[in-house]
């Protein structure tokens, strides 16, 4: 499970460093004990590359902690902190910044068809790194349904609550996403 | 597929997350960003409040200047009320509204004009016998405010005026020349009788020929009182 790999060894490690912390920021140790992980892989599934995934990442955190107060306890917090962390990773794809400065990779980010990443490169022969490639070459609405729910084990509910979509919408995505994904195997994209 | 996509984690997780990792550095980049943040926002009261106190101690600063200006220029005001008051404003201040104040028998000098307080029923009433002066006029002093003609000819260059005033406010008078240019006031008449007292007033000087206004002016109620002149040849002959 998502959660059970989260808590990983950095929740013992971490928790004695900010051990004097005000209420607020224990809460936030916390949460970055419990689900950083997760939402720098997220943040990751997005972007395909490691810092700009870490700096999305602690925005993320950063953004959790500034919003605190808004959170209902009604909702889960992990579709709560998975709803910000993609809001992060969206924005950034989609500022200006991006646009000007990177318009080429913009596409390869998006839009990955040949061009595995640097980390990646040397699994390229591997069969589970040519689904990965083709998970990563997908239109971001179809990837991020794919990975919402094979990589963070995400139900179509708690998908549907964080991208604020239909259920039906996500099944579709899901659906057409595994269908692009099998023609490409079949193809030998990769 | 589905059995593909089920292990896609794992996948991930041991080839292209491998070091992707959340580590100690990442929490304490988010801590780091979080302080900085909350020092930012208590600068921003903390330079607001100081700006606010700059600006209300230079309002304070600004009242108090203003009222100390008004309050010097009070003083100033009142010193020039005293001046006055002593009616002692040298020659050439007749435009001063000088109130006189003194008991029977005080003079006071303003330049060359001489004032006197006298008794109440000094007035000259009528031309005597034995007298060098003529009786220019004799008037009842009514109504807010009077102008009394009269004109210096010949050898009657001196003249002497009386104001009974017996109202309730002080009267202004002036003494005007009409045939100067502008109508000029005469410096050193122009003063203020007080209420219920009586005085008379000269010139040291003979009045060149013209004609002249002997002005009343109370301004904000009625006048009552009477007023008189006398003209003659020397400065002497004003008293005999």
């Amino acid at each position: 499970m998502a959660n059970n790999f989260a808590k990983s060894s950095h929740h013992t490690e971490l928790n004695d460093i900010y051990t004097d912390q005000p209420s607020e920021e224990t809460w936030l140790n916390d949460l970055m004990n419990e689900y950083g992980q997760e939402i720098i892989w997220l943040a990751y599934s997005y972007v395909r590359d490691r810092a700009i995934a870490e700096d999305l990442a602690q925005n993320a955190f950063i953004k959790c902690y500034q919003k605190r107060e808004e959170f209902k306890n009604n909702s889960s917090i992990k579709t709560w902190i998975y709803r910000i962390t993609i809001n992060c990773c969206k924005d950034y794809l989609r500022s200006s910044y991006v646009k000007r400065n990177i318009p080429t990779n913009m596409k390869e980010i998006l839009n990955r068809e040949r061009a595995p990443s640097s980390e990646s490169a040397y699994m390229e022969k591997d069969t589970s790194s040519t689904l990965i490639e083709c998970v990563f070459s997908l239109g971001p609405k179809y990837r991020e349904v794919i990975i919402l729910h094979y990589f963070e084990e995400l139900k179509v509910r708690e998908i549907k609550e964080i991208l604020q979509l239909n259920e039906n919408t996500i099944k579709t995505r899901l659906k057409k996403a595994k269908e692009i994904l099998r023609k490409k195997i079949d193809r030998g994209d990769f | 597929m589905e059995n593909k996509l089920k292990n896609l984690r794992n996948d991930m997780i041991s080839s292209e997350l491998k070091n992707i990792k959340f580590g100690s550095k990442q929490k304490h980049n988010v801590f780091q960003q979080l302080h900085e943040k909350k020092a930012k926002r208590t600068l921003l009261p903390k330079l607001i409040s100081v700006a606010v106190t700059l600006s209300l101690l230079f309002f304070l600063g600004t009242i108090t200047i203003d009222h100390f200006t008004s309050e010097e220029r009070t003083n100033s005001n009142m010193n020039t009320g005293q001046e006055e008051q002593a009616a002692a404003a040298p020659a050439g201040e007749g435009t001063y509204k000088s109130i006189l104040q003194g008991d029977v028998g005080t003079i006071v000098e303003n330049g060359d004009v001489i004032f006197e307080r006298v008794a109440d029923d000094s007035l000259p009433v009528e031309e005597t016998d034995g007298t060098m002066g003529d009786l220019e006029f004799l008037i009842s002093l009514s109504g807010l405010d009077h102008s009394q003609q009269f004109e210096i000819n010949g050898e009657f260059k001196y003249a002497k005026f009386w104001i009974q005033n017996t109202g309730s406010k002080s009267i202004t008078i002036s003494l005007e020349d009409i045939t100067r240019k502008d109508w000029d006031v005469i410096e050193g008449f122009t003063v203020r009788i007080p209420a219920g007292e009586t005085w008379s007033f000269y010139s040291k000087n003979a009045l060149s020929n013209g004609t002249y206004y002997l002005n009343f002016t109370l301004g904000r109620a009625y006048m009552s009182g009477q007023s008189a002149a006398i003209i003659a040849p020397t400065l002497a002959d004003l008293d005999r």
